[in-house]
Parts: C-alpha cells; structure tokens; sequence
C-alpha cells in the first residue's frame, strides 16, 4: 500500500484542495497529469474567465469538502455531523481508506483535515494520526481530536472516501 | 533587554511529559521493536494499530529525552486565541493554554499542546512532528535577535486565529512606552495572507487592523465552507 502523502495548502484557503488532492492521488494513483490543487481549484471553483493554474491568487476561496469530493470522484458518504467513533474510524483505515474530516473552530471558520492511522495503546488509549494541511503531521488523542483540536475547535463534519 | 519566556506551572511540564511518554514511548516501543522489556510484552497484548501505507518515521525515545529523567522540552508559549467575532468587536486574546516543544534537531523535534480541560488540571491533547516544527522553533528562536527586542523587555507569547489559519508571535511590551508587538508566522515573504507580507513585524494596532477586516469576510462564508 502507498504511503497517504498530505500537501501543503498552497494558497491560504486551500485546505481542501491540498486534502482533495492528498485523497485523489492515494485513492487514484497513477492519473496522468496528477491532480494538482490549482486544477482542483479550476473544477471546484469554476470561476468564468480565471485560471487557477495561472492566477491563484484569483482563486483563494472558501469551498466546501463534499463538493471537493464528489468533483475528484472520491465522495463515498456525507455523514455531516456524525463524529466516526473509534471502532468505526478503525474500521476505515483496516480498509486501506483514509477519513476526512471537517474542523469547526470555536469562535467561526472551519479546515479540512485527513485521518489516516490509528493506535491503541496501553489502557484503552486511542491515538489518531492527522494530516493537516496546514499544520503538519501529528499523532492526537482520539478524545481531543473530537473535542479539542489544537485546543480550539471540534471534529465537525465527516467524509468517508472511496477509490 | 530580552526576550522573556514564562516558566509554565510544572503540572504543565508534566502534562507534557506524561502524555509524550504515552504517545511515542509506547507508539514508538512497539512500532519499531526498541526496548520492549515488559513494557513492550504488555503492549504486544494490547496494542491495535493501523497506519496507511506503513508507520510514520516520528522521532526516538532518546531524541526527546524520555529515556532520562529529564525531558529536553523547551522553548515553552503560552497560547492565546482571538476568534473571528473578537477581532470584530475588538476582544483581547483569551489564554487556551500552552505549547512546548522536545527534541533539539531537525526533524527530531515534536511540539506539543496542553489545555486545562473543564475537569482541572492540564493535558497533552496532540504532538506535532516534521518540518513545519522545525522551522516554527528557529523562527521563535530569532525573535530575540529582532532590534526592537535589543531594545526592551518583551514577554513571548503565541497568539493564533485559527479562523483565520493564522499564528503569530506575540511581543507583550513590558515598558509602558512601548506598543506590543505581532510578528506572523510564517513570516514576510511567505505569510499567506498577502496584507502581512509587507513587513516582519507590526505593532498589535496595525496587526488588527488588517485582519479584522478579513474575518468579517471569513464569518460571512458557508459553515459547510472549509480554508
């Protein structure tokens, strides 16, 4: 099994183009040219008379996950507030597919994450790997994960994804 | 003149050091075979793990200094937030906690996350690993040589926006004739937010001046709207 790769958002509000991208080229290795996050941009966005290979900048927008999603052809399911509890979020990553998940920061805003290993660790600990687009890569507390991300915001939105 | 950097209450400390020995003494022990003594048969027992196309390379036991009594932590922020309805109404940044990193080289440098949970006390609640650590320490590492800090006593804090995918570092001016300071992380050229990229560093009334303005925009977008 490849490795789950996460890109830096290339632009400041491209986070789901950097996790849309992430999910496409592990789900869907091997697509010439590979998937880039402006050509992402340019399906998700649609903006009449801008390119976002050529002007990004043009193109740093907000969008949503699901629409990310449906356009890479990697939606499996939209379980919108539904939180995966652990057995379940297990039970993706056993089957070789990562998780994407919605961030709602406490005071306003929100970013796209991918959940892509789980550990349990001695006395029921349960540990999530992120891949953050933004931030990096990370190992976190399931718990906090859910409640408690970086200390501001929680686990809002769920994407399960498919090949 | 200096830098000053808080010492944090010690059940910070080991907060931290308790939940990093959780995560990578016992992630790592079983991952990668170090050590295992009767620790690692335990966790033969127990652990259950998965990681999509292998387990991460994170750094060692030793690299972090939990094999010793003494955790090589450092470099210890507090953490304040504004959100996107404070900056609008001009709130002061709220304290969420603490961040401390361990490790001392490149890519063997974790930084982690402590919040007082509602219940009391502090918790680790995740480690962060890879480049985007590193370059955050050595940017923090440099804020002592800035001129302004040659010249006054800063207090060193973290100030983050995450509505607005934004971190700064926070110079609190400790002489009253002197404004606060925001230097963006990453800094000028490459802060993504193009309104902070004409200088390094903005005194805290002209930091707010350009963000404000960018989360009233971000509050008006979809709540099913990600960046």
């Amino acid at each position: 099994m490849p490795e789950f790769t996460m890109q830096t958002q290339q632009e400041d509000n491209w986070c789901w183009a950097a996790v849309g991208v992430a999910i496409n080229n592990f789900l869907d290795p091997g697509l010439v040219p590979p998937l880039t996050q402006a050509a992402l941009a340019n399906k998700v966005l649609a903006i009449p008379g801008v390119d976002c290979t050529k002007t990004p900048d043009k193109c740093d927008l907000t969008a949503a996950l699901d629409d990310v999603l449906t356009v890479t052809g990697n939606l499996s399911d939209d379980l919108g507030h539904k939180v995966l509890d652990f057995p379940s979020l297990k039970g993706q990553i056993d089957g070789g597919l990562p998780v994407c998940a919605q961030i709602n920061w406490f005071d306003g805003g929100a970013h796209a994450i991918a959940l892509d290993g789980y550990a349990e660790l001695a006395a029921g600990v349960q540990v999530v790997s992120v891949q953050d687009p933004l931030y990096g890569p990370s190992f976190q507390f399931y718990e906090d994960l859910v409640s408690n991300y970086l200390g501001s915001g929680v686990w809002g939105f769920t994407f399960t994804v498919k090949p | 003149m200096a830098l000053l950097t808080p010492t944090p209450p010690q059940a910070v400390s080991e907060a931290f050091r308790d939940g990093l020995r959780t995560l990578f003494g016992e992630l790592l022990t079983v991952l990668k075979n170090l050590n295992p003594g009767d620790v690692g048969a335990i966790l033969n027992q127990t652990l259950n793990k998965h990681f999509l196309g292998g387990p991460p390379e994170i750094p060692s036991l030793a690299d972090l200094g939990l094999l010793g009594e003494a955790l090589l932590d450092h470099n210890q922020q507090q953490v304040f937030t504004l959100g996107l309805s404070d900056l609008a109404s001009e709130d002061s940044p709220r304290l969420i906690g603490w961040r401390l990193f361990a490790g001392n080289n490149q890519g063997k440098t974790v930084l982690g996350h402590i919040i007082q949970p509602a219940a009391g006390g502090w918790k680790l609640t995740g480690c962060f690993y890879r480049d985007r650590v590193w370059d955050v320490l050595q940017a923090s590492l440099a804020l002592g040589s800035l001129p302004a800090v040659q010249q006054g006593d800063y207090e060193l804090r973290l100030l983050t926006i995450p509505g607005l995918n934004l971190e700064a570092f926070w110079l609190v001016a400790k002489q009253p004739d002197q404004s606060d300071l925001v230097v963006p992380f990453p800094a000028a050229p490459n802060q993504p937010i193009s309104g902070l990229n004409t200088s390094g560093t903005f005194t805290m009334a002209d930091f707010r001046s350009i963000v404000s303005p960018l989360a009233k925009q971000r509050t008006s977008s979809p709540p099913s709207h990600v960046s």
